[in-house]
């Protein structure tokens, strides 16, 4: 149960948001955001997780994907969402690289930060969307989501608990186990099935895009 | 990693940069003097013997011109965009080895900063982060021939970005690693003795997908429709003065620079040289001339690409999306498909 902070954390994060957003804006936001975080970390080195360089890294690359991640929910320009998006995808990337996982990293930032995100940028700046009133924030909804993120938490605690909760990366995953050859194999092989279907979903998708915007065109 | 090796690591990427960022002007200049050559002008010539020290004298005209910022401009982006658009430039070329390991002071040392395993995948990864800056900024400029120049900055990244990735498909299946000291040294030997094993003449489809989809990754001409100085009077970076504009500028160079090594790279066998080891030259001497013949390699891309933009006027923008789209991605489909059946039957 010693490291389940970083999950609590994560829950709060809608009560920081409601209370910085009515005294600082952005900039406090931003502030207490950053000084919860670091307060998370030094409580997790103090504990004891924080052993060698990687769990370091570790600390320091996640701090900037739920930092990034906090300022896209938090934000009111959908601009600056999508750039604090890039961050987040970036240090998830570098989490990646952590786990000795650099394929994944790599792909990662390749396919949501380098294409997808590109793509959800278009349509922001094509539409031209007005700033999100932050006035909405809070009331009723905020207790009612961290009500559900109470919920949620209890429910991965619950799942999680029997593991031990530990936060240090797996022992066996310092070998090459998820290099781009054995994901090939994986993929191709014990996987073949569940990879063509997911293939097919997107094909599906795809062909139902192009349809739905022909339609229109057409009336 | 010991002390030595962290000194190693910090005047290697000292090295690289300082690589990079000299070699930039060198290219301004002779991209004027080669464009005034082909248009039979003179180029620049008051300063320095043959203007050589032109590019010095632009670079204090950029630090002493005014700054301006438009009124209504998104501020902190308006000022992060060209460093967004520089910095992943400048951080590609850290995955490209120049030359095979040398020794000294009694230890391997490998002529590349980051000897990622899957280093092609990291250059394309951090050079796509390259189009943010430039969407950013046109964005935060608050100018419409700027967010012009930015959407098709984006639109022409996504588009080109998959015949990319599907050119070098081909150059991966042959050689069986995403290293790219592996694929150089795949390419080293003849065929038949005379022609030399690169890639450029086993994979002669993806080489071509991939010079052309490296000049719409480069926006440079005839792709650099997010410039396009006749329609958005200079597109992305129409708002910005002085030395935010120069490192817009200097990021396209850098760009250019490490799209040339990669190309070496992938297709025209790294720093092999056939027959090099016949000669018998000394440890020492062999890197050196496998690290010129790299950079001479290298230049002549350079130098591709600065000819073709004097000679090519620019695509239209609907011409840009069905070359990408129509011929160029089922190209590289009919290639990786051809590669794979060519391997299996040669086995």
């Amino acid at each position: 149960m010693t490291s389940v902070w970083p999950l609590l954390l994560y829950y709060l994060l809608p009560l920081v948001g409601l209370w910085t957003y009515r005294r600082g804006g952005r900039t406090g936001t931003l502030a207490a955001g950053i000084s919860w975080f670091l307060a998370a970390v030094a409580l997790g080195v103090v504990i004891g997780d924080a052993r060698s360089f990687a769990v370091i890294s570790f600390y320091l690359l996640s701090l900037v994907a739920v930092m990034t991640a906090f300022l896209v929910v938090t934000g009111t320009n959908p601009v600056y969402g999508a750039l604090s998006l890039i961050g987040t995808f970036t240090g998830i990337a570098g989490v990646f690289v952590v786990l000795q996982c650099e394929f994944f990293g790599i792909v990662q930032v390749i396919l949501y930060a380098g294409a997808i995100l590109v793509l959800y940028l278009f349509v922001v700046m094509m539409v031209d969307l007005p700033k999100e009133n932050a006035q909405k924030r809070g009331g009723v909804r905020g207790i009612a989501a961290i009500a559900t993120g109470l919920g949620l938490l209890a429910l991965v605690v619950k799942a999680l608990a029997p593991l031990g909760m530990r936060l240090q990366p797996a022992a066996g995953a310092s070998a090459e186990p998820y290099s781009v050859r054995a994901v090939g194999t994986a993929l191709f092989g014990p996987y073949l099935v569940p990879f063509e279907v997911a293939s097919l979903l997107l094909l599906v998708a795809l062909v139902g895009a192009i349809v739905l915007s022909g339609r229109e065109r057409e009336s | 990693m010991d002390l030595l090796g962290f000194v190693i690591a910090i005047v290697k990427a000292l090295i690289v940069l300082v690589l990079m960022l000299s070699t930039i002007p060198i290219l301004v200049w002779s991209e004027r003097k080669l464009s005034a050559w082909m248009q039979d002008r003179v180029g620049p010539n008051r300063v320095g013997p043959a203007g050589l020290l032109q590019p010095l004298a632009d670079v204090v005209k950029f630090l002493f011109k005014e700054e301006v910022m438009p009124q209504g401009a998104e501020k902190w982006l308006f000022v992060a965009a060209p460093v967004l658009t520089l910095v992943p430039a400048l951080l590609a070329f850290a995955a490209i080895p120049i030359g095979d390991p040398i020794h000294l002071f009694g230890r391997e040392v490998t002529l590349q900063l980051a000897n990622v395993n899957v280093g092609i995948l990291f250059v394309f990864a951090v050079g796509s982060l390259g189009a943010y800056g430039i969407v950013f900024g046109a964005w935060a400029s608050n100018n419409k021939f700027s967010l012009l120049g930015g959407l098709r900055a984006a639109a022409q990244l996504v588009s080109y970005e998959v015949s990319l990735g599907l050119s070098i498909v081909g150059v991966l299946m042959l050689t069986g690693s995403l290293r790219l000291g592996d694929v150089v040294d795949a390419q080293a030997g003849t065929f038949f003795g005379f022609v030399p094993r690169w890639n450029l003449f086993a994979q002669p489809i993806g080489f071509l997908i991939f010079t052309v989809a490296a000049f719409a990754e480069t926006n440079r001409a005839p792709f650099d429709l997010a410039e396009a100085e006749q329609e958005l009077v200079a597109g992305y970076h129409t708002e910005y003065s002085s030395m935010k504009f120069a490192l817009f500028f200097m990021a396209e160079y850098a760009h250019m620079i490490t799209v040339s090594a990669l190309l070496t790279c992938l297709f025209l066998g790294g720093w092999k040289v056939p027959g090099l080891e016949h000669i018998g030259l000394g440890p020492f001497l062999f890197g050196v001339v496998q690290t010129l013949a790299f950079a001479m390699k290298a230049g002549f891309v350079l130098f591709f690409f600065q000819w073709v933009r004097w000679t090519l006027p620019r695509f239209r923008y609907d011409q840009l999306m069905t070359l990408g789209w129509k011929v160029f991605f089922p190209l590289g489909v009919a290639n990786v498909m051809l590669t794979g059946v060519l391997l299996l039957g040669s086995r």
